[in-house]
């Protein structure tokens, strides 16, 4: 098999992603944000618009629609009356349908809704790299940065609070590189699949990890693993990148949890 | 008591309304370096609140609250339930909110008599455990202030017993003041050196063999629970060697105290 230059980009962004996804989604799974962090993708498809309209970058359109969102569930989760998951739920398919609806208005644009919704790993440009890295070493930055007060409040957020920790400041950078970290991989995983490189990989490396940076470091490398193994499919039996990728995770995660089960648990 | 002349923490005239409501009356509390304050009433006397108001996480309705510049203080919440999906070791939390400085970690450990847990993950402590662990955790801080919010939950009689004498131990070690809060006042009575009883508004304070006597704190908790409070206090001056440190017997000066305490 020759490997063409094509197939090395798609494999170098996905290893980009992976490496970030990996801690970003161990803080997902710890703080149960699975769902925030599916409905925060989904408002991407409105950036994507967003960004077709005003003519600029799409990934732009994306961080620009994500942090919009981000913000907007901080406002709205003061009020009591409706809880959090309802307003994702709200949000998520809100944002989703008016992204579709703004994308079949344009006329004179053509689209790949399909490429964005699930990813066109195989697509990744020189200038999509530079995205992916570049945005992908200030999210890893920005994370290592507010480790310890986020997993300070992931723990207990009043004691974190009670010894000094600025919780509203760590919350509001960690939904950024959420968003940021959204903006860079929708290409490789596309949107609607995107929180399970998120969130696969981390649950996989939960078993062999007895410290939360044993299982960023583990969740890093599992999802790069998924990202080579989901590549290497596609391209031996042509089936679609972006599930793929989905689908190695998810083996991985299985084989994971069978050691686990033979082999006894590593980490309680 | 010695008059500090560096109160750590000060709430003055708290209070504080949910809604209508308002659970918190002009109420008057602070605590010294090296003094062991404890914080009792029954339930829904704004305990808690005026806790979380001290702590800066809740905003009083009125009053204000000092703390003495670049305090550094120690939390125990008073439930920490960690989710299994969270590796998490014990010597990994203690690092938690601040780095220790070098070797306070183990240090803390030693003190609370922990140091085998170091490698054990969170979830596999038992309640006790957990308890010590979260004491070591707020001492390897170094604080100037430790508050604890009823710190024996899912712990027996005889470990919360052991739990207090421990906090009473630390304070003699390291100097540090104390603020605590509890439901009993036998549990406390031998380890505190000041009790705040508040019920909505402040009922009394001073040393515990004065507040356990007066009126105000016998109405609340029944006269009954008062003398068997008495008698325990009686058996406890004799037993309270065993701490290691010498706390002088306070029948003679008990009585007659105001009710503001005699520390300010």
């Amino acid at each position: 098999m020759i490997l063409d230059d094509f197939i090395w980009r798609g494999m170098l962004g996905g290893f980009g992603v992976a490496l970030v996804s990996g801690p970003l989604g161990c803080f997902i799974v710890w703080r149960r944000m699975a769902y925030f962090g599916d409905s925060l993708a989904h408002s991407a498809l409105l950036g994507v618009a967003l960004g077709f309209l005003l003519g600029i970058d799409v990934r732009l359109g994306t961080l620009a629609a994500c942090v919009a969102l981000a913000l907007f569930l901080v406002l709205l989760q003061g009020q009591k009356k409706l809880s959090s998951d309802t307003l994702l739920g709200i949000l998520a398919h809100t944002s989703l349908s008016l992204g579709l609806i703004a994308i079949a208005f344009m006329e004179n644009i053509r689209v790949d809704l399909l490429g964005y919704l699930f990813g066109d790993i195989l697509s990744v440009t020189a200038r999509d790299l530079g995205w992916i890295f570049g945005g992908g070493a200030a999210a890893l930055a920005a994370l290592t940065l507010i480790w310890r007060p986020l997993l300070a409040i992931t723990v207990h957020e009043e004691l974190a609070r009670a010894e000094g920790v600025s919780v509203w400041a760590v919350r509001l950078a960690f939904m950024l590189i959420i968003a940021f970290m959204i903006a860079a991989a929708m290409k490789i995983v596309g949107i609607l699949l995107i929180t399970s490189l998120l969130i696969i990989p981390a649950a996989a490396a939960r078993r062999f990890s007895k410290t939360p940076e044993q299982m960023a470091a583990l969740a890093a490398l599992i999802g790069t693993l998924a990202v080579a193994g989901g590549l290497a499919a596609s391209m031996r039996w042509d089936t679609p990148s972006g599930p793929s990728v989905v689908v190695a995770a998810a083996a991985l995660f299985a084989l994971s949890s069978a050691g686990g089960l033979l082999g006894g648990e590593v980490g309680d | 008591m010695a008059q500090s002349e560096s109160v750590l923490i000060e709430g003055r005239g708290i209070t504080h309304a949910f809604g209508k409501n308002e659970v918190l009356s002009g109420v008057d509390i602070s605590v010294n370096p090296g003094e062991v304050v404890t914080l009792i009433g029954p339930n829904g006397a704004g305990k808690t609140t005026l806790v979380r108001i001290l702590l800066g996480l809740l905003r009083q309705t009125a009053g204000e609250v000092s703390r003495r510049p670049g305090l550094t203080l120690g939390y125990l919440p008073q439930q920490l339930i960690i989710d299994p999906v969270l590796p998490l070791s014990v010597g990994r939390l203690l690092s938690l909110t601040s780095r220790p400085a070098p070797g306070q970690a183990e240090r803390a450990l030693n003190e609370v008599g922990a140091a085998h847990l170091i490698d054990q993950s969170v979830q596999s402590l038992s309640g006790g455990e957990l308890q010590r662990v979260l004491l070591a955790r707020a001492l390897a801080r170094s604080p100037d202030l430790l508050v604890l919010d009823e710190p024996i939950q899912g712990i027996d009689v005889s470990g919360q017993t052991e739990l207090y004498e421990l906090i009473s131990r630390i304070r003699s070690l390291r100097g540090c003041g104390v603020l605590m809060i509890s439901h009993d006042l036998h549990l406390v009575m031998a380890s505190t050196d000041r009790v705040v009883c508040i019920n909505g508004h402040l009922c009394c304070s001073g040393q515990p063999e004065t507040v356990s006597r007066h009126p105000e704190y016998m109405a609340m908790f029944g006269a009954r629970e008062a003398d068997s409070l008495a008698v325990y206090t009686h058996t406890h001056d004799h037993s309270h060697d065993m701490a290691g440190h010498i706390v002088p017997t306070h029948s003679h000066d008990a009585e007659g105290r105001d009710p503001a305490g005699g520390d300010n």
